[in-house]
């Protein structure tokens, strides 16, 4: 049995129910808007830990029962029936209690788990990520963060001189659109001062969505003259063009090291092959919505996902 | 340079400074947070090969790395006065912001630190009560069987009875009033668990038996004593 927690008609989550249902795959839905209407009971037993129930509308469900669990919550403070409420209303504290108390199973839960929510933070810091994409043997964009106009000038004016671009991007995990740094940007550099902020060399080549799930790896191309592919058509024009490719060996290894140096079993790596086909990479997305890969591929990542939280693909 | 991140009215980051002064052939700074965030030039360049950042602190100094010989990292909270003018959703992506660049810059160093960084807290990882508990029970410490639901999430604290006892585990070592190798060894695993590498324990002593209460990666200098402090010194002199 596997749970599936999140919005059961978002793409992503509606995805993973109708591959586990496809599958045969015993599976019940924690749908996060009737989290009114449920309840998660933990016990703490000495020598064994935490155990319990969670009873929702689709059942009750012993936790120990369970062989894996995907995750895709959203942030319960912009749920709809509790995000205009006052922050001390008892209906937002309940709210409050009920994800604290499923996150801190999530947490150390024996299960299977794609993702632990204090693994999925690994995300709030793009440089965090950064360390532990070298360990891995994996090259990463040139790089600096800075408050410091002049440096942020000198560093623009160090890859303009080879030929190459700058971005600038959020380094949290606050969504950003990636912005090649232009001469309107001078005007106001001076506002870095406030905050330091990250700036990039823009490297050449084209983007390989990289999916680990377990020991699986799904590679999508992206064809885009974009600066940021997600955002395509109002960047370039139009759409990204997307297809599954395959990599070399020794770097669907290094994805499977980053990913379990993570914590993370399933995660959506941003690689970037220069035009020597060397891969560069910029992140790791935690909580992939990978729907939007599987759509325009057909690779069956869903499929994979579900299969290794039922635990019928070996990890090894 | 040893580096001391700290508020400056911590007391216990004060202390450690003046031991590990007697002790280390080396200057001790407290450097603040506020010290940090409000340099006048900030750069943090990293690549594939290597990472260096360069502080150029309002008061003349310049705080570079690598080029010190460990850092004490108990920055537990950042100052954002200086984004009080901004709307709220500026303010909150500024700090956002600021937090991130901390979290990467210390976990691209590569001196001796206590503690390296988590995601969830700078100054080192930080769990719910629930799951050090969850830990402790794991690693064979006593703990009280707990029912916790959604109405009543917290699981009751151990009733006052006996003497509260902090121990104190670094790299695996644990320092602090005897105890039988068997709750040592549980110890040593719930620091494992934990997963910083120096940890503070807080347990409550009765006849014998170590009942766990709480644990923290931003630890009591003063209450580990002479013996936390030699240790210490030995990860920033080895």
């Amino acid at each position: 049995m596997i749970l599936i927690a999140g919005i059961p008609s978002e793409p992503p989550v509606a995805l993973a129910i109708e591959a586990a249902r496809q599958r045969g795959i015993g599976h019940v839905v924690f749908d996060q808007r009737h989290h009114r209407e449920s309840e998660i009971v933990l016990s703490l037993e000495p020598a064994v830990g935490l155990r319990g129930r969670l009873t929702c509308p689709a059942g009750e469900i012993d936790l120990a029962a369970l062989t894996g669990a995907y995750v895709r919550l959203m942030d319960e403070r912009f749920l709809p029936d509790v995000a205009g409420e006052a922050a001390d209303a008892p209906a937002r504290a309940r709210s409050t209690g009920l994800h604290a108390l499923l996150h801190d199973w999530l947490n150390v839960a024996g299960a299977r788990i794609a993702n632990r929510p204090s693994s999925m933070l690994s995300n709030v810091s793009k440089t965090y990520q950064t360390s532990i994409i070298r360990r891995c043997g994996l090259a990463i964009p040139e790089t600096i963060v800075t408050n410091d106009p002049e440096e942020a000038l000198r560093f623009v004016s160090h890859c303009r001189s080879t030929g190459d671009d700058v971005i600038y991007k959020s380094v949290s995990g606050i969504r950003s659109i990636v912005q090649t740094f232009s001469e309107s940007d001078r005007e106001r550099i001076g506002r870095i001062r406030w905050c330091p902020t990250q700036f990039q060399r823009k490297v050449r080549g084209h983007d390989v969505r990289v999916h680990v799930v377990g020991r699986r790896v799904f590679a999508t191309r992206i064809e885009s003259s974009a600066t940021d592919y997600r955002y395509a058509q109002s960047q370039s024009g139009s759409d990204a063009q997307l297809s599954p490719t395959t990599l070399p060996r020794w770097l669907e290894r290094a994805c499977i090291d980053l990913a379990n140096s993570l914590d993370l079993p399933f995660a959506g790596i941003d690689l970037r092959l220069t035009e020597t086909d060397d891969p560069v990479c910029f992140e790791v997305n935690p909580c992939p919505a990978y729907s939007y890969y599987e759509s325009r591929t057909g690779v069956p990542i869903a499929d994979a996902l579900v299969g290794w939280l039922a635990d019928t693909e070996s990890l090894a | 340079m040893i580096a001391i991140l700290a508020e400056p009215a911590d007391l216990g980051a004060l202390w450690l400074r003046s031991q590990l002064l007697r002790r280390l052939a080396l200057p001790v700074e407290i450097v603040t947070p506020a010290r940090l965030v409000y340099s006048r030039s900030i750069l943090h360049r990293l690549t594939s090969t290597e990472s260096e950042a360069r502080f150029e602190l309002a008061d003349g100094m310049t705080l570079r790395t690598p080029g010190l010989c460990g850092i004490v990292n108990r920055l537990t909270s950042l100052p954002t006065a200086h984004l009080a003018g901004a709307a709220a959703v500026e303010r909150d992506y500024a700090a956002a912001e600021l937090h991130a660049f901390l979290l990467g810059w210390l976990a691209s160093l590569d001196c001796p630190l206590l503690n390296p960084p988590a995601p969830e807290n700078l100054a080192g990882p930080s769990h719910s009560n629930l799951s050090a508990l969850h830990f402790a029970a794991l690693s064979g410490l006593s703990c009280r069987r707990a029912i916790i639901a959604v109405d009543a999430p917290q699981p009751p604290p151990p009733a006052p009875v006996g003497t509260a006892v902090r121990h104190f585990v670094l790299d695996g070592q644990v320092i602090g009033p005897p105890l039988s190798s068997a709750t040592r060894d549980s110890m040593i695993l719930f620091a494992r668990l934990w997963g910083a590498r120096l940890v503070q324990i807080e347990t409550i002593r009765d006849r014998g038996r170590h009942e766990f209460v709480a644990a923290s990666s931003v630890v009591d200098f003063q209450a580990g004593g002479e013996a936390l402090v030699r240790a210490i010194g030995r990860v920033f002199s080895s």
